[in-house]
């Protein structure tokens, strides 16, 4: 179905992917529990969300080890940056 | 939360998303913050009651009461400090900025503290330094409490000279503005945020 809100970057306008973007926006990094923890979205649906803003190459993602737990720490990039930023001012057209 | 109302959200919606989030990241900084105000402003209103009800009892070294009580402070800052790094999920580019600011402060509280000892200095000049802390804080957290805080260190500066009999009462009415009120506005404030 086409978007009445054609001109926002479909990436972003949806609302699991725009909260982690809103969030990653105000952090230096995030680990995926923070992650989990403030969306309060299910583990396979944030990661599936995860996957698609890498692949867009808005966020980086780094898996590591801590206490011999896996670590996922995720990272906006200046692509994500930029497109939040358009994201915002087109938001904005929309409500004046 | 989920993905699935994709085109569907209104502009609205979408800003309203967008306000949360950034409400949620900044209830991190606000909470260690409101642990450090209160750390210190609990040492600072009981230090200088603490210290004259020893030096009327005839305690003859009352006033290590001062260094003792500070350096339980920084012991216990530090310990919480490097938990907090180990258990941080998201850093940010505020705590950064934050943390540089008190650094500042603390160091120039530490070189203050030699300098008083020495009778180099009086003593309330350690409320500018704590007005820039909490007033500079207040202003990037957008957190009024702070910044009244620090505007309060400003003010009650110039009366201490003025009146210097009233250190005390002076010390911890600032304290109390100053650390205490946004510490405990500041943990209020985390805990609505939840």
């Amino acid at each position: 179905m086409p978007s009445k809100f054609g001109n926002l970057d479909p990436l972003l306008h949806s609302q699991l992917r725009l909260a982690v973007i809103s969030l990653l926006v105000s952090v230096e990094s995030a680990d995926f529990n923070y992650l989990l923890e403030e969306t309060e979205a299910s583990k396979g649906n944030l990661s599936v969300q995860i996957s698609k803003l890498k692949m867009a190459e808005y966020i980086s993602v780094e898996k590591t080890f801590k206490n011999n737990y896996p670590l996922t720490t995720c990272k906006i990039t200046n692509k994500g940056l930029q497109a939040f930023e358009n994201y915002v001012n087109t938001l904005k057209g929309y409500l004046k | 939360m989920n993905s699935t109302a994709e085109n569907s959200m209104s502009p609205e919606q979408s800003f309203q998303i967008i306000n949360d989030m950034i409400g949620r990241a900044r209830k991190n900084y606000n909470s260690t913050i409101s642990f450090y105000l209160l750390l210190w402003g609990m040492i600072l209103v009981i230090s200088p009651w603490l210290d004259h009800g020893l030096k009327l009892m005839g305690v003859e070294y009352h006033f290590l009461v001062w260094i003792l009580l500070a350096a339980a402070g920084v012991i216990i800052g530090v310990i919480h400090g490097i938990q907090l790094g180990k258990n941080k999920q998201a850093p940010s580019i505020l705590d950064k900025v934050v943390l540089a600011i008190w650094i500042s402060c603390s160091v120039s509280f530490f070189l203050m503290f030699i300098l008083q000892f020495a009778g180099y200095l009086k003593g309330p000049e350690f409320f500018l330094i704590s007005g820039i802390g909490c007033f500079a804080s207040g202003w990037i957290l957008k957190f009024k409490p702070l910044q009244i805080g620090g505007l309060s260190f400003w003010i009650i500066t110039p009366i201490f000279y003025l009146f210097p009999e009233y250190w005390k009462e002076l010390m911890t009415l600032g304290i109390l503005i100053g650390y205490v009120y946004p510490g405990i506005a500041l943990r209020k404030h985390v805990k609505n945020a939840k």
